[in-house]
């Protein structure tokens, strides 16, 4: 789908919606769970990041509803936006993995002295 | 569920109409839960950042449209050479002065928050580089007033367009979308070395002294003017990256275009009268060429891969 590595907000809105669709207050809370409390991302950034998703066909509308008279959408993954996930993660592990498997080929690396 | 709907939010009417007619009333909605469950403050805090996104895409810098996605490709590039150009200007404003330089006038407080956007930048903290952004963008504009109050008109005649750029740079950091920061690996990499290659010669070029032929048998001290080996060395290196960020998207081929037409604009008799600073049209126009057209191809190049690719699957 897209040869550059997925920017955090992206990352952080795809995975939010990966277990559950989610509406946009839920999704907020969620993405401020998934990174622990570091990115919490405003009403403006959010919505201009789905509707960015939208049009790549990433995310779509799981459904409408009026919930204390206005109208409330919930938001999902859509078959491409679960895939590029997907493969982000691959490559992810695939780099933590290395990380890791160096790491345990010289233990004192991670002190950064060398010997 | 046949309840009358609402009143959408105030903040939500600077919204263009489409965006505010699919999105006003769950944003409104979004709002009201976070003063419910955050408080006031939280509140005003969303309120603040739809205000700023309603700019941002009344002016078309949002992450779904084109001049949006441009900026964000172009900030890599722009914060290195703001960055290293105002950290030569800091060095040079700090040494003693020779007779070669002349009456010359600095701003240092214009220069001094560019190197904290570069290293926050670098360091992946997008926030905290926006936030030096602003203290930039601020610091250019007083500074403007305070350097024809300093060093008068010729002050301000020395600084303006430094400080013009500057301010320039500043905005196009602010204005890059937030959910599309320049902190990935590559793009890191790319304001590195484009610091690293820009940086060397001129943070060296403008401290080093050396010895200029005034006349026959008389010589001075004399060292090179930051902005000269800026405009000698900023095509240069900017050349490649510049062309590789225009060729990943359609506006970038469009300014691409521009920039080749401007560049042969500039050496036909028509543009002949055109001024660069310290000569350099020359050099600024065959680079500008080179960048545009390298852009055309690379995009090119790319769009038939991407058509024989989706050929094939099909």
């Amino acid at each position: 789908m897209t040869e550059q590595p997925l920017r955090e907000p992206t990352l952080l809105l795809l995975t939010a919606l990966a277990d559950t669709p989610r509406h946009g207050y839920a999704l907020m809370k969620e993405i401020e769970k998934v990174s622990r409390g570091r990115v919490r991302m405003r009403a403006g950034t959010l919505y201009g990041a789905l509707d960015r998703l939208l049009k790549q066909g990433l995310v779509r509308v799981e459904r409408e509803e009026i919930v204390d008279s206005r109208m409330r959408r919930t938001y999902a993954l859509t078959g491409a936006g679960a895939g590029l996930l997907a493969e982000e993660a691959e490559r992810l592990r695939a780099t933590a993995d290395e990380a890791v498997r160096r790491l345990s080929v010289n233990p004192s690396g991670a002190d950064g002295v060398t010997a | 569920m046949s309840t009358p709907p609402r009143k959408q939010h105030w903040t939500i009417r600077l919204y263009p109409p489409a965006h505010r007619r699919q999105y006003g009333d769950e944003i409104t909605g979004l709002i009201a839960q976070v003063r419910a469950d955050e408080g006031r403050r939280a509140s005003v805090l969303e309120q603040a950042a739809v205000l700023a996104h309603a700019l941002r895409l009344r002016t078309g810098t949002g992450s779904a449209q084109p001049v949006g996605r441009l900026l964000a490709r172009l900030a890599p590039l722009v914060i290195p050479v703001a960055s290293v150009l105002s950290l030569t200007l800091l060095a040079v404003w700090a040494i003693p002065p020779l007779p070669w330089d002349g009456p010359r006038a600095y701003t240092p407080s214009a220069y001094a928050a560019w190197p904290v956007v570069l290293v926050c930048a670098l360091a992946g903290r997008w926030t905290a580089a926006r936030i030096a952004a602003a203290c930039a963008l601020g610091s250019a504009l007083l500074s403007l007033p305070l350097a024809s109050w300093t060093a008068a008109a010729e002050g301000q005649e020395q600084n303006r367009a430094t400080l013009i750029g500057l301010a320039l740079a500043a905005l196009l950091v602010l204005a890059t979308p937030p959910d599309l920061p320049p902190t990935a690996a590559g793009a890191r990499r790319t304001m590195a070395l484009i610091a690293l290659a820009l940086g060397a010669p001129l943070l060296v070029g403008s401290v080093t002294v050396f010895e200029a032929a005034t006349g026959p048998y008389t010589s001075t001290e004399a060292r090179a003017d930051p902005l000269r080996l800026l405009f000698f060395f900023g095509p240069l290196v900017l050349a490649f990256p510049v062309a590789m960020a225009m060729a990943r998207s359609r506006a970038g081929v469009f300014l691409a275009a521009l920039l080749t037409a401007g560049a042969v604009f500039l050496v036909s008799p028509l543009g002949l009268p055109v001024e660069f600073p310290y000569g350099s049209g020359g050099m600024v126009a065959s680079m500008a060429f080179l960048t545009g057209t390298g852009a055309m191809v690379r995009y090119t190049v790319r769009k038939n891969r991407r058509h024989r690719g989706t050929a094939a699957v099909g």
